[in-house]
């Protein structure tokens, strides 16, 4: 073994020990603010061991939206539910045998999935070789974009539609007579100028990055999840600074955003009938250009339904939030 | 051992702390964080076997990776509903959580809107009182506190502060 792979198993021990003790940290402090901020690093670093896994792609994903956009709901919540009454620390002293039954009932899952992981199957069951045979068929070179916009297309539109689903049932959560207000989840009351120089500095870089990143998606490790996610996590610094104000779910606008996208794929989908004999099957020599609409277009949906989720709900009317 | 088998260690760890948060979390918002961790397990042992299935040039197998990706974001979308439950409930009940072997439960009522304030008739005693739906016509529900419960009870940080 060479000195380069020892220096790479050995930062692969200290990723996962750094992940393992942050984990436990963030499950017992008694902070949940804390828990939450411990989760966002937690995030990042698990990024990191994507990246050592070889997934790019997974990694851009995880940091943007499994750290960042997570959290900033997670944030939010924390400081609109008011603090656990004392009394629930006291009867916690007299839980002690639930929480041993848990952490045995844990231990034995944990252990369990342990022994499977260690003992999957040599050689590992694979479709690496057979998505490298038709990568050609797609014209578009990232494997992941491939897997997710031709060869497993249908996973990817009925999880678009999803977005779409997730933000009606959390639109179903608005105060009765508050669907013509704007949502009140971000916008902090007094922004720091710092924070207001950074919500006009940061969006054009951000909105490059995002382009950039929905543009190399079909060669290079990217896609229009990352850049969705990385264009409402924008928007989302901007509505925090208050330098814009937040959609109302009663406008028009974002809700034909949040479903152009669906619309787009479901409608190349079923043109994939009479024009290429099957349903999401793409007219060969225009692959790649079908694949950059629906991307594009996705994109957006993407970034609007993050975006409309992260700016939250209206303040019930009558409420203390909405009196301030 | 091998990186892939640690960080399959690791995923495997990660579903067990996630589970134990998730059964002993002192809060709802705690119980959240933890099902996040659990996710997260779960993704990493995806990405141990997408790593196994490395060949034709790919340092990973794509199928699982491309499904972690989908999953990052149905995922959060699941947080997103539970985080606005969470919130509804803390706005409309004003409780922070949802445990209910602790706290006595609320009496819920069904009947008639009670009197305005301007009524001869008294109030329920409790700031916490909410009539939930006042824009319902005739009929609303008083969610009605217990009249042991302090009402100071909220703001007092506590083991979930």
């Amino acid at each position: 073994m060479n000195a380069v792979a020892i220096l790479g198993l050995l930062t692969d021990l200290v990723l996962a020990v750094s992940v393992l003790m942050l984990s436990i940290w963030i499950v017992l402090t008694p902070d949940r603010l804390r828990a939450v901020v411990g989760f966002l690093a937690n995030g990042i670093l698990i990024a990191l061991v994507w990246m050592r896994l070889g997934a790019p792609d997974v990694a851009l994903t995880e940091a943007i939206i499994g750290g960042g956009l997570v959290t900033l709901l997670l944030l939010g919540a924390s400081a609109r539910v008011p603090p656990e009454s004392a009394r629930n620390a006291f009867a916690d002293r007299d839980r002690w045998p639930l929480h041993l039954l848990a952490a045995l009932l844990a231990a034995v899952v944990a252990v369990g999935l342990a022994l499977v992981v260690l003992n999957l199957p040599e050689p590992a069951p694979s479709l690496a070789s057979a998505v490298a045979t038709e990568l050609p068929a797609t014209a578009v070179d990232n494997p992941v974009t491939a897997v997710l916009m031709a060869f497993r297309a249908v996973d990817t539109l009925f999880e678009t539609v999803v977005l779409v689903v997730a933000l009606i049932a959390f639109w179903s959560l608005i105060p009765e007579g508050a669907w013509f207000q704007r949502a009140g989840w971000l916008p902090l009351r007094e922004p720091a100028p710092a924070l207001v120089l950074l919500g006009r500095v940061l969006p054009p870089f951000g909105i490059l990055t995002a382009v950039h990143l929905f543009w190399i998606g079909t060669t290079l490790p990217g896609g229009k999840f990352q850049a969705g996610a990385l264009l409402a996590a924008i928007w989302a610094l901007v509505l925090i600074a208050g330098l814009s104000q937040p959609m109302a779910a009663a406008q028009r606008l974002p809700r034909l955003l949040v479903v152009m996208g669906p619309t787009v794929f479901f409608a190349v989908g079923l043109a994939g009938f009479w024009l290429a004999g099957d349903f999401l099957a793409y007219p060969s020599g225009l692959e790649k250009p079908l694949i950059l609409i629906i991307e594009a277009v996705l994109m957006l949906s993407v970034a609007a339904a993050l975006g409309l989720i992260l700016a939250g709900l209206p303040p019930a009317p009558g409420s203390l939030e909405q009196r301030r | 051992m091998t990186a892939v088998d640690l960080f399959g260690l690791l995923g495997s760890l990660l579903v067990g702390i996630g589970l134990y948060g998730l059964i002993t979390g002192a809060c709802a918002l705690r119980k959240i964080v933890a099902f996040n961790l659990l996710g997260a397990g779960v993704f990493l042992v995806f990405g141990v076997i997408a790593r196994r299935g490395a060949g034709a040039g790919f340092p990973g197998d794509p199928v699982p990776q491309a499904l972690v990706i989908t999953g990052l974001v149905v995922a959060f979308a699941a947080t997103a509903l539970a985080v606005g439950l969470l919130v509804r409930l803390a706005e409309s009940a004003g409780v922070g959580d949802v445990d209910d072997q602790l706290l006595p439960a609320p009496k819920i009522t069904l009947g008639p809107m009670p009197e305005p304030p301007s009524g001869t008739e008294e109030r329920p005693a409790s700031p916490g009182a909410v009539a939930l739906g006042e824009h319902a016509q005739s009929r609303v529900v008083a969610v009605v506190p217990p009249a042991d419960r302090d009402p100071d009870d909220q703001t007092i940080a506590g083991s979930c502060a």
